[in-house]
């Protein structure tokens, strides 16, 4: 028993050769009350267990073992310690009084009469009842009653007429209590010794009744009693002193041990974070999904030490699972570019993940039928299978196996699971990355389409324009023969419609322009004043016809600036023919001056206005106020592109208008350096190809 | 402006109204030396079978096989050619046609040709006056 119990509790740092303990250990019958293996093991360290001597204790021990344990089930350590302390006790004390009773009684049967000893009798049976109940685990109750017992017999004793079965109850105790906290040798020798002397003491003196000597005797019993008590608190203080110096080396050892444990679980988090941060660093720098894949399932398989890794995508359209990268301990390559799983498939263990949303495991390949072998992978002993799962979207799985059975724990499934996780964000923004990708290439196409379009359209419809508007200027200027004067009103009516139609296309393809992002600006030194001037002697053209005087405030220390002078030009001629368009009969006026450093350009006319409620349209592309009183027409560009190149000039248009009485636009250009032009000019490229 | 009857152009043009145009134009302000080109395919030997130098050089732009901006390049590198003040005459309105006319060119005039305003160019663009008139 002692031989089997050795392995499972050894104490690391027993003090096997200190003299006290060596003492106690002897002992092995009484401490072994105390619970605690320990000191046999440190005998059976010390001593070899096949002698005769150590056979007939450890047969005792057991027998013995099995009397004193509690017959219920007690928790507390410590409670179990003073109920086998008790129990020893009152078996011991009730076990040798027995016999001694039972020696007297054979001696002499006539004593069976006498009080005292029926008085032994009683105790005996209460020692006994004391000892079941113990046993039954009342400890508290059983001993309050024995010491109290023993309390009142200890009063009583004077008392007694015969004092004989109080001195053996006491010489009992008295052994008991030696043999108890000493050793089994002393234990024995007391016995025999005491049990001798009051043998004859009682049997034999016959001077024993006078009472010098039953004080003498009863001195000495009350000694021994004394000394006894002693003893045992000692012992018993050293006992626990002991049982609690074990405990802590045990939980000591204990510490260590979970130390060791936690250094070992520290370093493989340690190396599992440094997995999962490094996937999370791909997560944010690679959104190649080709390069990105790889480069997971590399990072897996080394992080973890595995024989393999596999990563499948999963189609959610078809349910089919296709492998998309793999890595293996030693690079083997099985065609395996095909590998096309579905998620229905009923062997596996990738289906089964797939569809149950959750890592599975199978300890030991060689235990199951389940398993699905990887043909690049024939020594696999071990598989986990992990969903990758964005929400509750499936984006793939992630297979792990190894060449070692039972690899996975339930802590790997965890990091594991928490690791595809991250993969599945990471799959899932370069999935989402090579959509946008797509969509931007897509744009960028159908931009390239428009700018071929445009270029098309312009080539396309000017080019016939240049045939038609010279050679009726030909015919109409008499080049080619004499024409009449309805022939040359007719031509002329010819040309002016054909440069209509030039300055509606120039419009379209202007806001086509603006619209794809491709304007741009020619940036260079503008006379503001030669191109406002250019532009009103244009606009004086445009009103010939009309009863319109056109009147002009231009100063002559306007500004030079930076910026396209076509098109300031076109916007000063734009806001002139605006007026000229709209208005039948009265004035424009045309102011230019200095504003701060700039310039502000103010074009008044006295026409139709413009209805309140048409005012926010004026600005905007393809949306000419309404003007039935004139019939007049346009594509309702001119406007927005006048606004859009005052700002690319940095500049300010607004209008005030009234139905009826005429509207007045302003606008103010900033004094720019061509830095600054050229800035303006960028930033607005930048923001139309963004805005694309 | 007054003719100077000594100036010879050359226009290179595969639409034939344009050419037509041309002619007409040139006419009109007294001018008789004009070489008209339909195609680029050995344009520069096409040129030098003229036997001719030129003062102006009218390019379209969308030729074949070889564009404007090729044969721009060819004439600039020649000898004799690449003396002459070189024009782009285009309909197009594409920025980078743009720019790349502006950087290798002497002037670019937009079709269609402005009657009023054309011959008003060419007098600044022969007097080293670069002009861009886009449209």
């Amino acid at each position: 028993m002692a031989r089997s119990n050795y392995p499972k509790y050894s104490p690391p740092h027993q003090q096997i050769n200190q003299p006290n303990l060596y003492i106690i250990h002897l002992t092995t019958l009484t401490h072994d009350f105390l619970g605690e293996p320990y000191f046999m093991e440190t005998q059976l360290k010390n001593k070899p267990l096949h002698t005769p001597q150590w056979k007939l204790i450890e047969a005792i021990q057991t027998r013995w073992e099995s009397l004193t344990k509690p017959s219920v089930t007690i928790d507390d350590k410590e409670e179990i310690r003073r109920n086998r302390l008790l129990s020893t006790m009152l078996l011991v004390v009730a076990m040798v009084g027995g016999v001694v009773l039972a020696q007297i009684i054979i001696l002499r049967p006539a004593s069976l009469t006498e009080p005292d000893t029926i008085f032994a009798l009683v105790s005996l049976v209460i020692l006994f009842g004391l000892y079941f109940v113990n046993r039954a685990g009342h400890t508290n109750i059983a001993a309050v009653v024995f010491i109290s017992l023993t309390g009142i017999l200890f009063v009583l004793m004077p008392f007694l007429e015969n004092s004989r079965p109080t001195l053996l109850y006491f010489s009992i105790v008295t052994i008991i209590l030696i043999g108890t906290f000493f050793s089994l040798q002393r234990l024995i020798v007391s016995a025999a010794v005491i049990l001798v002397v009051m043998g004859v003491l009682l049997q034999v003196s016959p001077w024993l009744d006078s009472t010098g000597h039953k004080q003498v005797i009863e001195a000495l019993q009350f000694m021994a009693f004394a000394i006894a008590v002693v003893v045992t608190f000692i012992n018993h203080q050293n006992a626990v002193e002991r049982i609690r110096r074990a405990e802590l080396e045990d939980a000591n050892a204990q510490l260590r041990e979970s130390e060791v444990l936690l250094e070992q679980r520290v370093q493989a988090r340690t190396r599992d974070l440094t997995v999962a941060s490094d996937v999370s660093r791909r997560t944010t720098t690679v959104l190649e999904i080709d390069t990105l894949l790889p480069q997971l399932s590399t990072l897996t398989q080394q992080g973890f030490d595995l024989y393999g890794v596999s990563i499948y995508l999963h189609d959610p359209a078809t349910g089919i699972l296709r492998l998309a990268a793999e890595t293996n301990v030693d690079d083997r390559t099985a065609d395996n570019t095909n590998v096309v799983i579905h998620i229905h498939d009923q062997l596996g263990l990738i289906p089964q993940a797939a569809r149950k949303h959750e890592a599975v495991v199978i300890g030991d390949t060689e235990q199951t039928a389940v398993f699905r072998a990887n043909p690049a992978l024939p020594a696999t002993r071990s598989e986990m299978v992990v969903p990758m799962l964005v929400g509750d979207q499936l984006v793939g799985v992630l297979d792990l196996q190894s060449r070692q059975a039972n690899r996975f724990s339930e802590e790997d499934k965890y990091i594991i699971t928490t690791l595809a996780e991250q993969m599945a964000i990471a799959v899932r923004n370069a999935q989402l990355f090579q959509e946008v990708e797509t969509a931007r290439r897509a744009a960028e196409t159908a931009n390239e389409t428009k700018s071929r379009f445009l270029a098309n359209m312009s080539h396309e419809l000017r080019t016939p324009l240049n045939a038609i508007l010279n050679f009726t200027a030909f015919v109409a200027d008499g080049v080619l023969g004499d024409v009449n004067e309805e022939q040359v009103e007719v031509l002329q009516e010819s040309i002016a419609s054909g440069k209509h139609l030039l300055s509606l296309i120039n419009d379209v393809l202007d806001i086509t322009k603006i619209e794809a992002g491709m304007m741009e600006l020619f940036i260079e030194k503008v006379d503001i004043h030669a191109e406002l001037t250019s532009a009103v002697s244009v606009g004086r053209g445009l009103i010939k016809e009309k009863p319109i005087k056109l009147l002009t405030e231009i100063a002559d220390d306007l500004p030079t600036t930076y910026g396209d002078k076509r098109r300031l030009r076109q916007v000063f001629l734009n806001l002139i023919s605006n007026a000229a368009k709209f208005t039948s009969e009265g004035e424009i006026t045309i102011t230019g001056q200095r504003w701060e450093d700039g310039v502000e350009v103010i074009v008044k006319d006295t026409g139709m206005g413009i209805a309140p409620e048409e005012h926010h349209k004026v600005f905007e592309s393809f949306k000419q106020a309404k003007h039935d009183l004139t019939g007049t027409v346009g594509t309702g560009l001119g406007m927005p592109i006048t606004k859009y190149f005052v700002e690319m000039h940095d500049g300010q248009i607004w209008f005030e208008s009234q139905l009826g009485a005429g509207t007045t636009f302003y606008v103010r250009l900033p004094q720019l350096s061509q830095q600054d032009a050229e800035k303006i000019n960028e930033l607005a490229q930048m923001d139309q190809s963004c805005a694309d | 402006m007054m003719a100077d009857q000594d100036l010879s152009f050359l226009y290179i043009e595969d639409h034939p109204a344009s050419r037509r145009v041309m002619q007409l134009l040139l006419d009109v302000m007294g001018y008789s030396n004009l070489t008209l080109i339909e195609h680029t395919q050995d344009i520069i030997a096409q040129l030098e079978q003229t036997k001719k130098d030129f003062d102006v050089i009218f390019l379209d732009l969308h030729l074949s096989p070889l564009d404007g901006f090729e044969v721009q390049k060819l004439l600039r590198a020649h000898n004799r050619f690449g003396q002459a003040k070189i024009v782009a005459l285009t309909a197009s309105v594409m920025p980078n046609e743009l720019h790349t006319v502006r950087q290798n060119f002497d002037g670019l005039i937009a079709k269609p040709l402005n009657y009023d305003t054309f011959f008003g160019y060419v007098t600044r663009i022969l007097a080293g006056e670069p002009v861009w008139e886009t449209s």
